[in-house]
């Protein structure tokens, strides 16, 4: 069963934010809720509210693959925004994948 | 007020080659910072939405990136002074992570800004008399040229004069901020294209008519993207004083006839095309014919006026050859080499310009730390009258050195890391911020520069390959121009996986040319292989004293296919 997690950019600074459990925006990808696609309804109505009340822009989902509860996005794409820029690891965010 | 922006206000025009704003200038400068300022408040306080605020944004140089806002600062024509280069460098350490990118459009963009001090940040940058204003958005863009404007030997007319009158018509144009689509001008000063005008919207090629008066040679519906198209000449010879009167010609023409109904088929390029060269010039001479030849005329005093507030150089007279140069060329030989690839001829005697690589071995194409931007601004105060240049194969210039200095100068750029010698070698790579930073991009460019840098990292090896041109793009928007590199290398999307398409015989230059397809796209740990099967079918198949380039288009394609086939399965 494919994974995801809901995704948006914090407006006022730019900073990536990922759903967390509870419906709390973490700048941590470690702190990403997955879970199945259909259950996804009411965490992109979330994400859809928060950008009505201008905190956040661009709330879409992102497929994650699990290892043994160790999620990792599923594309390159993704990847790099959840650790940073591959060719600066002096600015990686890559404390943010690991253990939850 | 920092220190940087105190001195060149105290000054006043302490520093030539720049143009030098006046009091009105200044006045607009602050006006639209205020102005970005309340929108961005605005934005912030909910009174505007994304899609209302996006076009804003975006007419101020503030993207939205894969990690955070991106402003891009326009550098027009890429000449900029000391006390504008502090003020980036104070920009990158306050805002910013301590760096910035210098592009192929002579600007330079801040990866990491926070959109609640974008406001600051050009209200800071409005102190040294710079800004973002179009940079993004469907209107005239920054104005490209030769990077060696006013200072080359081969220049017929110095290209920064006539680039800062066409900033000045096209900045707040009433007609043409809603153009269909983006729309890019590139001019060169010489008959020698260093500006690669012909893959531009508007490109101008500086010539002379059979009488020996200095013209323009205009191009039009050049442009890469997912429609590389070679522009076509349309005007053979166009007085100077007509050049203003010609362009609101053409972009009148384009504005009225430019498609606004499919994004992809809006550019310049697209209606030339459709239109027919022969057919799009007669509607471009019908235009510039009903337009008042008063309200445009570029008279000699109107060009002179803008020159002079350039302020010239004050040059010492000096012999054209310097024996303390020519005595450290022979008994340096890291010094020599240097000098083969990083200057160009000046016009005034015993001086030379001085390209300062931002390619180290496995580093990242046009970055340069805030202190390496510091100490660029301490160099060109001390060796080129406090002036700096932005190439756009993404290098930095000073323009005017003494050839007295040149060594004095070589060795002080040894510390920070900017002394690499190969400018127009293997390793000079332009690439696009790619997958790493661009919210567009299909996969990464950064990383496949860094490995191919690396596989060539031998100076000796660089030398012997001579001139050699490779651009990497990560998406078919093409903003590292990979269609017409001599490699161009091009990021796809395979099946969920980054893959590199090679094209081989672009060029840039006077004989623009796009390059062919060696095959199907490689995965990025095959690139650097590929490139360096390429580079040995050159090497086998030269012959004494032939480029890369001249090479294939002598013996084709051929070849570098069968070489490479394997490779590609």
């Amino acid at each position: 069963m494919k994974l995801f997690v809901v995704t948006a950019t914090r407006l006022r600074d730019g900073t990536i934010l990922w759903l967390g459990k509870g419906r709390v925006w973490n700048e941590r990808f470690a702190l990403a809720y997955p879970m199945p696609e259909a259950d996804l309804g009411a965490e992109l109505a979330f994400g859809a509210a928060e950008v009505a009340a201008q905190r956040v822009i661009g709330v879409y989902k992102v497929e994650v693959d699990d290892q043994h509860g160790q999620i990792t996005p599923a594309t390159t794409r993704e990847r790099i925004r959840a650790v940073g820029p591959s060719v600066r690891p002096d600015l990686s965010y890559a404390h943010s994948v690991g253990d939850r | 007020m920092d220190t940087a922006t105190s001195i060149i206000r105290a000054s006043g025009s302490a520093q030539t080659g720049i143009y030098h704003y006046d009091a009105l200038d200044r006045e607009y400068l602050e006006r639209r910072a205020e102005e970005f300022r309340e929108q961005v408040q605005r934005r912030l306080a909910g009174g505007l939405t994304e899609d209302e605020f996006k076009p804003l944004r975006l007419m101020n140089g503030l993207y939205l990136q894969l990690h955070a806002y991106m402003l891009r600062v326009a550098i027009p024509y890429g000449v900029f002074s000391s006390t504008q280069m502090r003020k980036l460098a104070y920009v990158a350490r306050k805002y910013d992570r301590d760096y910035g990118h210098f592009t192929t459009r002579q600007n330079i963009q801040f990866n990491w800004i926070k959109l609640e001090q974008a406001p600051d940040i050009l209200a800071d940058l409005a102190e040294v008399d710079i800004h973002a204003i179009q940079t993004s958005g469907n209107c005239i863009r920054n104005v490209t040229t030769d990077q060696f404007a006013g200072a080359a030997a081969d220049e017929i007319i110095d290209p920064r004069v006539y680039a800062e009158i066409l900033r000045q018509w096209s900045t707040d144009h009433p007609e043409f901020l809603f153009l269909p689509r983006k729309f890019k001008i590139a001019l060169t000063g010489s008959a020698h294209d260093r500006a690669a005008i012909k893959l531009h919207d508007i490109g101008v090629l500086t010539t002379r008519n059979a009488e020996g008066e200095p013209g323009f040679c205009i191009y039009v519906g050049g442009g890469l993207g997912r429609t590389p198209v070679i522009g076509v000449k349309i005007r053979e010879w166009l007085p100077v004083s007509d050049l203003l009167r010609y362009m609101e010609a053409i972009l009148r023409v384009y504005n009225a006839a430019g498609r606004r109904d499919n994004i992809y088929k809006a550019r310049i390029k697209i209606l030339v095309r459709e239109t027919g060269a022969v057919c799009f010039a007669e509607m471009v001479e019908q235009e510039f014919a009903s337009l008042s030849g008063d309200r445009f005329n570029l008279s000699p005093d109107v060009v002179q006026a803008i020159s002079a507030r350039f302020g010239a150089p004050n040059f010492a007279t000096l012999a054209p050859e310097s024996p303390a140069f020519e005595k450290a060329i022979v008994e340096n030989a890291d010094f020599a080499r240097w000098v083969s690839t990083n200057t160009h001829p000046h016009r005034m005697p015993g001086y030379i310009s001085s390209v300062i690589s931002l390619k180290p071995i496995g580093g990242i194409p046009g970055d340069a730390t805030s202190a390496q931007m510091d100490i660029m601004a301490d160099l060109a105060d001390r060796y080129s009258f406090g002036e700096l240049r932005v190439a756009h194969e993404q290098n930095l210039v000073l323009a005017h050195v003494r050839k007295d200095d040149m060594l004095a100068l070589w060795q002080e750029l040894q510390a920070p890391g900017i002394a690499t010698p190969n400018i127009g070698l293997v390793t000079d790579i332009i690439a696009c911020p790619g997958l790493d930073y661009c919210d567009l991009a299909n996969a990464r460019s950064i990383p496949i520069a860094q490995r191919i840098s690396e596989r060539f990292a031998d100076l000796a090896r660089q030398h012997d390959i001579g001139e050699l041109h490779i651009n990497i793009s990560g998406c078919i928007n093409a903003c590292a121009h990979h269609h017409v590199a001599h490699i161009g290398i091009l990021g796809v999307d395979k099946h969920g996986q980054e893959a590199y398409q090679i094209t081989l015989g672009g060029a840039a230059d006077e004989k623009a040319a796009l390059g062919q397809l060696l095959g199907a796209a490689v995965p990025a740990e095959a690139v650097p292989d590929l490139i360096e099967t390429v580079v040995g079918v050159y090497l086998a198949e030269r012959s004494p004293g032939e480029l890369f380039i001249d090479t294939f288009r002598r013996i084709g394609m051929a070849k570098f296919k069968e070489a490479t086939r394997d490779g590609q399965r």
